[in-house]
């Protein structure tokens, strides 16, 4: 009897199981639309799509294809600038005059217009955004902004600097900024917030798209704007899906669901790059990774100690292992690939170098010291490697991990001894990073602090001589690559896998430089 | 009754207490700083300080957590930093992804674990119970993330029997309007069939590989439970009667064991509805877990503190029905 029952307990359950799949499998839909363009990256960092507001550099790859900027990075040459809503601009000093295109609207089709352009500068201000601090290194402020900033008529307008600082650095400033159709997002305001809640999932550009829909953490879908001045992308959509497993973006990459998938690993890289169906892109992004060293912590002020630990690091070794294809060697706090920088690297892993500098400052028998770092890979890696090489001459390290959001307030307050960081420009200007290392935040962070080399660091910001501001900014980060307690090692590479009929994305190093509206199939 | 009552409603109120007390607690006391969670690091000291009374951290914590409360109490669980929405509005979205995966996996290891279990157990020492026993320890004892990547990897990228990961493709985003938040229920609202296939061929694959641990819990459970039984005088009193063995097992024996079971699979659903976080990474699936996890490495306490209410109440509400249906189960318990 048992087995009578057992015979059809099983029977049934397989025959459920049959029908089951029958009804609910479907044939998987291979390939992207020829019009659609799908990307799988993590946008879990994404906070607000307000173009006043955002500051992490996810989002402003989104917003840099929603809104344009009066200036841009050119596409074709991503280290040149070139008019974005402006049609052309003149410097006279410290004043900079935009003259805008006549007849351009927004996605909205309301008229873009100097009012339009002052206001949506005049917002970061207004609410106290995490990047108002860019604009207020110019001298503006919610007080006098309108008398610096002005519109003689609807199609011009002039930006008086009220600092030090020059027009160049104005420039690359401003393609960070995106210009807001203040009509619409004053239609959406609510308890005088400018817009910002309706644009926190809502745009309001005249960029190649407009945003449709976005779900935090699950989606966005933005359709081509059919008003966009350089006419209609050719991908009609873009949808960015968020996909925080690189191994579930390779499959769904190989299966054809997607079309690029942004956080491949190094060993995922390789995995694919037979795959005749797929390609490999690798950009290296603008940012490095450095040992931020507390001065407050003996001996790390000790400028033999600097340049000893510059010796101990195995930058080849950690390049051509656990991290192939996610660095590329740099040494400079300024990121190679753009305008002014420094591809010198004048260290290398030599043990016994570091051992004899050590000894000669009085520290042949090393010391103890903590190490903090990132908990996520490949910094534990790292730091596991420079523990070994440390070790040979006597500097032991432990290893402290932490998640970002705990680590990154540790540095802020000098709490580390030995930490790992990671560094981006907030703009696309050597200032930007520069100015970080030397004046603030960072020297903060370390307890240092250098008033010779600020005052170099604000020569070069007001020089108004290109040829001569680029120079000085080589010039500048040569300096720094001895006697200062940050020590860069990489720049960080994005290798993207991207289906084979994909051709002419476009992805500089800076989130400013993502342009989705170039993209076409064959 | 009215005691029972009164007993169930202190029982809420005092977990409901206790799980935003220690959750609050414990987010005032981590290392992360919400301040520049939501203006980054490099904000003025002016503009820093501003957020920081803002966001009422300048108080006691005794008046921060009364200040929380009073204002969940009133629906307001605050804004998310890493959504900039509403927290209940955030819950609202993710939990019901969440709350389908564990339902659909719950109710598919029950029908199909509960049978096994019994299975196991009157077969006792046979190839069926040694089969049963070997695959659940090895369901039960797989990591979740292996599994889940190995069924994409085989089902969806080798064999092309499923969808890939997500809840729906975009080509029916945005046909269903939210209503209840689970698209299954939505789209059968509206008629909208090929949207509820189509969720229902994104959620396969996730449900499966959840099945597979409640499967395997629910049935070694089971047969355990009906294993106690089989040594009962009542059972062999019943065959010896000459009752029908399928009346003995299922009228006699599974009757016995459903209160435990009961347990067991509410037990297993509260486990589910916690939010399987790297089942949802693997597939992409929006839900809780996910949502919590991420608001915890970016600090977002708002969120962490909503999600842990939410998924608190209900363990809570899982609680209360299994004492109902205890109740129905066993007139004996309701006295």
């Amino acid at each position: 009897m048992t087995k009578k029952i057992t015979r059809r307990a099983l029977g049934g359950m397989a025959v459920s199981a049959a029908l089951l799949m029958q009804v609910i499998a479907t044939p998987v839909a291979a390939e992207t639309q020829a019009d659609q363009l799908v990307i799988a990256k993590s946008i879990a960092n994404i906070a607000t799509l307000d173009p006043g507001v955002n500051y992490e550099f996810v989002g402003m790859e989104i917003l840099n294809n929603l809104y344009e900027r009066l200036v841009m990075n050119d596409p074709q040459n991503l280290s040149k600038l070139i008019p974005g809503v402006s049609e052309s601009y003149t410097i006279d000093g410290k004043m900079i005059t935009f003259k805008l295109r006549d007849g351009q609207v927004f996605a909205s089709g309301n008229p873009l217009k100097a009012e339009d352009v002052i206001w949506s500068l005049e917002r970061v201000l207004q609410l106290e955004s995490p990047t108002a601090f860019i604009l207020e290194q110019f001298g503006w402020s919610t007080e006098n902004f309108r008398e610096k900033i002005t519109a003689p008529d609807d199609m011009t307008v002039t930006m008086e600097i009220n600092s030090d600082l020059g027009a160049g650095l104005l420039l690359n400033v401003l393609t960070s900024y995106g210009i807001v159709d203040k009509e619409l997002a004053m239609a959406n305001e609510a308890d005088g917030d400018f817009g910002n809640n309706w644009l926190q999932g809502n745009s309001a550009g005249s960029g190649p798209y407009s945003l449709r829909i976005w779900r935090a953490n699950e989606l966005i879908i933005m359709d081509a704007n059919k008003n966009y001045r350089l006419g209609e992308a050719p991908m009609k959509s873009v949808i960015t899906r968020h996909m925080p497993e690189p191994a579930t973006q390779r499959l769904t990459l190989e299966k054809g669901d997607i079309d690029i998938a942004i956080n491949l690993t190094g060993d995922q890289i390789e995995a694919i790059s037979d795959n005749a169906d797929l390609n490999v892109l690798t950009v290296p992004t603008a940012r490095i990774l450095y040992l931020s060293l507390n001065t407050a912590i003996e001996p790390l002020g000790d400028p033999a100690v600097q340049e000893a630990i510059r010796y101990l690091i195995n930058y080849k070794g950690m390049a051509d292992s656990f991290l192939r294809g996610q660095v590329e060697i740099h040494q400079s706090v300024w990121p190679k690939g753009g305008w002014a920088s420094n591809e010198a690297n004048p260290y290398s892993y030599d043990v016994e170098k570091a051992r004899k500098i050590l000894a000669d400052a009085g520290h042949a028998d090393g010391f103890e010291m903590e190490f903090h770092t990132f908990s996520d890979s490949p910094y534990p890696e790292i730091a596991q490697a420079l523990q070994e090489s440390f070790s040979q001459v006597g500097i032991t390290l432990e290893i402290i991990t932490a998640e970002g959001r705990v680590h990154w307030p540790k540095l802020q307050k000098a709490g580390h001894q030995i930490a790992q960081a990671r560094w981006g420009p907030d703009y696309n200007d050597p200032h930007s990073n520069i100015d970080g290392f030397v004046r603030a935040p960072l020297p903060r962070e370390m307890n240092w602090s250098n008033p010779e080399l600020e005052k170099k660091v604000k020569a070069a910001a007001v020089e108004t001589d290109l040829a001569v501001r680029e120079q000085m900014y080589v010039d500048l980060q040569k300096e720094l690559q001895s006697d200062t307690p940050f020590i860069v090692m990489y720049q960080l590479v994005n290798n993207f896998g991207m289906r084979k009929n994909v051709e002419n994305y476009i992805n500089g190093p800076v989130a400013t430089m993502v342009y989705y509206n170039y993209t076409t199939k064959k | 009754m009215n005691s029972r009552f009164v007993g169930l409603i202190i029982s809420l109120v005092l977990t409901f207490l206790g799980l935003t007390i220690v959750t609050f607690v414990l987010g005032r006391l981590m290392p992360v700083d919400p301040v520049s969670a939501i203006i980054g690091t490099r904000a003025s000291h002016a503009v820093y300080e501003a957020m920081y009374i803002k966001l009422g951290l300048d108080q006691p914590i005794l008046t921060q957590y009364w200040i929380y409360l009073t204002d969940v109490l009133h629906g307001d669980f605050g804004k998310s930093i890493m959504t900039a929405n509403p927290v209940l509005k955030d819950l609202w979205r993710f939990f019901p992804a969440t709350l389908e995966l564990a339902t659909l996996s719950t109710v598919f290891g029950t029908l199909i674990g509960v049978p096994l279990g019994v299975l196991a157990a009157i077969n006792s020492g046979r190839w069926v119970d040694h089969l049963v026993r070997i695959g659940t320890l090895v369901g039960y004892s797989l990591p979740t993330f292996w599994l889940a990547m190995i069924a994409l990897l085989i089902f969806y990228a080798q064999l092309g029997w499923t969808v890939g990961p997500g809840r729906i493709d975009f080509t029916y985003e945005g046909l269903v309007t939210p209503v209840t938040g689970s698209i299954f229920i939505d789209a059968a609202l509206e008629g909208e069939w090929d949207v509820f296939w189509n969720a229902a061929s994104h959620a396969v694959l996730p449900v499966a590989v959840l099945t597979t641990y409640a499967l395997a819990y629910v049935a070694r459970m089971t047969r355990s439970f009906m294993l106690d039984q089989l040594h009962e005088e009542y059972v062999l009193t019943a065959r010896v009667k000459g009752l029908k063995e399928r009346v003995v097992i299922w009228r006699h024996m599974f009757k016995n064991v459903l209160i435990q079971l009961v347990t067991v699979i509410g037990l297993t659903y509260a486990s589910l509805l916690e939010g399987s976080v790297l089942t949802e990474i693997i597939f992409s699936w929006p839900g809780i877990g996910q949502y919590i996890t991420n608001s915890l490495f970016n600090g977002d306490m708002n969120a962490v503190v909503g999600g842990t209410v939410v998924v608190g109440m209900c363990f809570v509400g899982i609680n209360i029905l299994s004492d109902f249906i205890y109740g129905l189960i066993d007139p004996r318990v309701r006295d």
